[in-house]
């Protein structure tokens, strides 16, 4: 240690010591202990307490609202003012030229083809040709994330929660309760052997249609014919549903929670 | 921890962390309000303290911590203002300290804390990353762009202050 640590450490101890000096405790330590009682049995009491009030205030609110009338009807507009619906109708065979149908393979670009260039697909094992399907565990055709709208859509064997999904709407509704209720009409999509396309394997529809809840929260990306620009936009739930309603049947990346919610949407870009 | 023992190490420590408190924060009254609310805390956790094998360094975390919280921060100062009167009571610095006092205000909070514990807690380098939760590498860097700096301010004050 040289000579300005020493000189240091002499003018920090000097410091210390100053404040250590008349720094006698300001509680007798029975009266810190008590004190740390106090607070512990203030803290029993006011947690139920906190929890039934907000019981009660959620309990009348529910029930001012006509929930507990309403609780075995089905969906009506009641109290319930939609906020923005989007339709969500079959997408016409050909509203795009060269656009895919729903349900259909998918164009060039969309394939199940895992072999995609540079995008973050790549990692991703791919299909053998000779199994029909080779999606995740659910029998659906897992994709990630795709960053750029040229990125095309791949097969991946298992793992994460997202599945490439054809959405056809999404509705959102305003709930006076629970806020913003969306959801989302979509057709899950596997990977399956297809000798024609490039790469050996196409996404096809495994499913019927779902209807999934979304979280509020959700995020999510789109791009054309959604959003113009180079690259992925972010969009809010109403724009999505605004988009969707002019485009129907488009081909997004749907990551969903471990309740099934759907947490990100990452729109797949198609020619 | 029995409350015998706990009342032994309370009123051990209390005037050391509270040196150690002061030179982290730089305000006595601040760092005698987080050192008791880290011992009310502490009583709280005596089991979890009867197992650590520095409850020192375990009451000394807890009060860093607290110091460093901008809400704590904000309202620590009304009310150490309520408990222990108004700043004037507190002692300010000596003219002997005044200068370390501005020069520690100078450096950022972690390399102050780093600093502390190196040079006033006699830790170890491999000890204050444990304490501070970082890599020993980061501990030095720290600690030489503390010393760095500090040496810029402390330049000629160093030698007076040490020298009473």
């Amino acid at each position: 240690m040289n000579g300005w640590d020493q000189q240091f450490r002499d003018a920090l101890q000097g410091l210390a010591e100053s404040a250590e000096r008349d720094a006698a405790p300001p509680l007798h330590p029975a009266r810190l202990r008590r004190r740390t009682e106090q607070r512990r049995r203030r803290r029993i009491v006011l947690v139920p307490s906190a929890a039934l009030a907000g019981l009660l205030a959620g309990g009348t609110a529910y029930g001012l609202a006509g929930g507990f009338h309403g609780a075995q009807a089905p969906p009506a507009p009641g109290p319930v003012r939609p906020a923005a619906t989007a339709p969500a109708v079959p997408a016409p065979a050909d509203t795009r030229p060269g656009a895919p149908a729903p349900g259909r393979t998918s164009g060039p670009a969309a394939t199940g083809s895992a072999s995609t260039g540079p995008s973050r697909g790549t990692g991703a094992p791919a299909p053998t040709a000779g199994s029909p399907t080779a999606g995740g565990p659910a029998g659906t055709a897992t994709a990630l994330p795709l960053p750029l709208p040229t990125a095309q859509a791949s097969c991946a064997a298992a793992g994460a929660r997202t599945v490439l999904m054809r959405v056809r709407g999404i509705t959102l509704r305003q709930d006076p309760l629970r806020g913003l209720a969306a959801a989302v009409e979509a057709v899950p999509l596997s990977c399956a052997a297809d000798p024609s396309a490039p790469g050996g394997t196409t996404l096809a529809p495994s499913g019927a249609v779902r209807r999934i809840a979304v979280a509020p929260t959700a995020a999510v990306t789109t791009t054309a014919p959604l959003s113009t620009g180079s690259r992925p936009a972010v969009a809010s739930l109403a724009e999505l549903a605004a988009g969707l309603a002019r485009h129907p049947g488009l081909l997004f990346a749907v990551r969903q929670d471990a309740g099934g919610r759907v947490v990100r949407m990452d729109q797949v870009y198609e020619p | 921890m029995a409350p015998d023992e706990f009342d032994a190490f309370y009123s051990r420590s209390w005037p050391r962390l509270v040196g150690q408190l002061y030179a982290m924060t730089g305000n006595l009254a601040d760092a005698q309000d987080v050192v008791q609310e880290a011992f009310v805390r502490a009583w709280d956790r005596r089991e979890e303290l009867s197992s650590a094998h520095a409850p020192e360094a375990w009451v000394r975390t807890v009060a860093w911590r607290l110091a460093v919280s901008r809400w704590r921060r904000a309202r620590s100062t009304l009310m150490a203002w309520f408990r222990h009167g108004a700043p004037g009571d507190v002692r300010e610095p000596g003219p002997e300290h005044a200068a370390l006092v501005a020069a520690l205000r100078r450096i950022p909070e972690e390399q102050r804390r780093a600093v502390v514990l190196h040079y006033l807690c006699d830790l170890p380098v491999a000890e204050v990353a444990a304490e501070t939760g970082s890599p020993v590498g980061t501990v030095k860097v720290r600690l030489s762009r503390a010393r760095a700096t500090l040496a810029r301010h402390l330049s000629d004050d160093l030698l007076g202050i040490s020298a009473r």
